[in-house]
């Protein structure tokens, strides 16, 4: 809602939902982490124009829900159900989110003219009701989809992780530490700013210069 | 103001909802007219639809007529939703939200959750309420006084301190052997090597590969990589 209709004050954005599902789940820092890949994978991600992009908010919650759920269920570490269900659910959850993001507009359509006709009878209380109908459609329909996207993310999370075999571990948690770079490469991708990548290059010389010395160089 | 946001006329049942308490009340054909006039396409950005709404609220509360509201409506939509596009989506956001990224990364749980929504919320709040009023107060005025805000200098100031933020978090996360170990260790070379080939990365997105299809190749890639080497 906070992405969609309300408020947009951030609540939905991927580093703050999912410590707070997380911290629900009882795994707080397991939510940080999935939390701050996510992010940097949805930095670009807003609605400019009506576009119904990838859902972050719906990506995160059915991640964070996988990740913790299906380790509790097969007893697989979360360093490796995190990247697991991040390559499982992270892709067709964000898109499920767009779906429903899509289908609420064109939903508004028809409540749209169906407003326009109640307001020939009932004058500005009509528009009152529909904001409150679009809403309360909104929450639910949202609901509904984000309890059901993150059921199906942990059961194929889950099921994936319950097949791996033992040896196969290792091979999923490096999967998963190569996920920060890529996520990091797509947020330095959506920076609007035409001279990022430079003062991205630039700056990284530099820390790690500061950090290093620079003997490394020559 | 996005609430009822419709794939045909986008914001107008939020606009009129919104600027429906600050009208003076009318009755009749003249309020049946004044709806219908305002249930047209309408879309801006949500963040300064605020201060475009007094302003139009104002109008229709003054002497102005309805082709000079309607005008000033149609025309100021446009600039204003590529202003906070270009602002709030694509400069304060990514700034605040890469900070949340850091302290999460740091594993600082708290700060994680609330140093986003302050440095964003407090700003955005800021920008909100101040345009609201100054619609209010200053009617079409609201759009030279908006147009002090200083946003082109702003988004280049922003972008560029996100990209010195993700510069530090992609050096010092791989070089801290923290939460990412296997990415370089303490050792300079690999870290660089890392952070090189995610600048090449970037380009290839910036060039025009999805975001997704990048993840499932170099997951696939590490995968493939950790067989031939077990």
């Amino acid at each position: 809602m906070d992405r969609t209709s309300v408020f947009h004050g951030l609540l939905s954005e991927p580093v703050v939902l999912c410590p707070l599902v997380g911290l629900l789940l009882g795994d707080p820092m397991l939510g940080l982490k999935v939390g701050a890949v996510l992010q940097l994978f949805f930095l670009g991600s807003s609605s400019v124009g009506g576009s119904s992009p990838p859902d972050a908010a719906m990506a995160s919650i059915a991640v964070t829900v996988a990740a913790s759920l299906a380790s509790d269920l097969t007893g697989v570490p979360v360093r490796v159900s995190f990247p697991a269900a991040v390559l499982a659910a992270m892709a067709p959850a964000s898109l499920a989110g767009s779906f429903a993001d899509g289908w609420i507009k064109e939903n508004n359509v028809k409540l749209l003219h169906e407003t326009e006709e109640a307001v020939e009878l009932v004058g500005a209380e009509a528009i009152e009701k529909a904001v409150k109908k679009s809403l309360a459609t909104s929450f639910l329909f949202f609901a509904l989809i984000g309890t059901i996207v993150a059921a199906l993310a942990t059961v194929v999370t889950g099921a994936v992780l319950y097949f791996l075999p033992h040896e196969w571990w290792k091979v999923v948690e490096m999967a998963g530490n190569m996920i920060l770079p890529a996520s990091v490469a797509v947020a330095l991708a959506s920076l609007r700013e035409r001279r990022a990548l430079w003062v991205y290059a630039g700056a990284s010389v530099c820390i790690l210069i500061a950090i290093t010395g620079w003997e490394w160089l020559f | 103001m996005q609430s009822g946001w419709n794939a045909e006329r986008m914001q107008n049942i939020g606009f009129f909802y919104t600027i429906e308490p600050l009208l003076k009340e009318e009755s009749g054909d003249e309020e049946m007219e004044r709806i219908n006039r305002h249930l047209e396409f309408f879309n801006t950005h949500p963040y300064l639809a605020g201060g475009l709404a007094a302003a139009v609220a104002r109008m229709e509360n003054g002497e102005d007529d309805e082709e000079a509201i309607r005008a000033f409506k149609q025309s100021m939509m446009g600039p204003f939703g590529a202003l906070g596009d270009s602002f709030f989506w694509f400069s304060l956001k990514p700034l605040a939200v890469l900070a949340g990224v850091v302290l999460a990364l740091s594993g600082k749980f708290l700060l994680a959750v609330l140093v986003p929504l302050i440095l964003y919320n407090v700003f955005h709040l800021w920008i909100r309420i101040r345009t609201f009023g100054d619609g209010l107060n200053h009617g079409v005025q609201v759009v030279s006084r908006i147009s002090k805000f200083k946003f082109a200098l702003a988004n280049a100031t922003l972008g560029m301190t996100s990209a010195v933020i993700i510069a530090f978090l992609m050096v010092c996360t791989i070089w801290d052997n923290g939460s990412f170990p296997e990415l370089g260790g303490h050792s300079p070379i690999p870290v660089a090597i890392t952070v090189m080939t995610v600048l090449l990365g970037a380009v290839a997105v910036k060039k025009g590969l999805r975001p997704m299809v990048l993840l499932y190749l170099v997951a696939g890639f590490s995968i493939v990589a950790s067989f031939a080497t077990i």
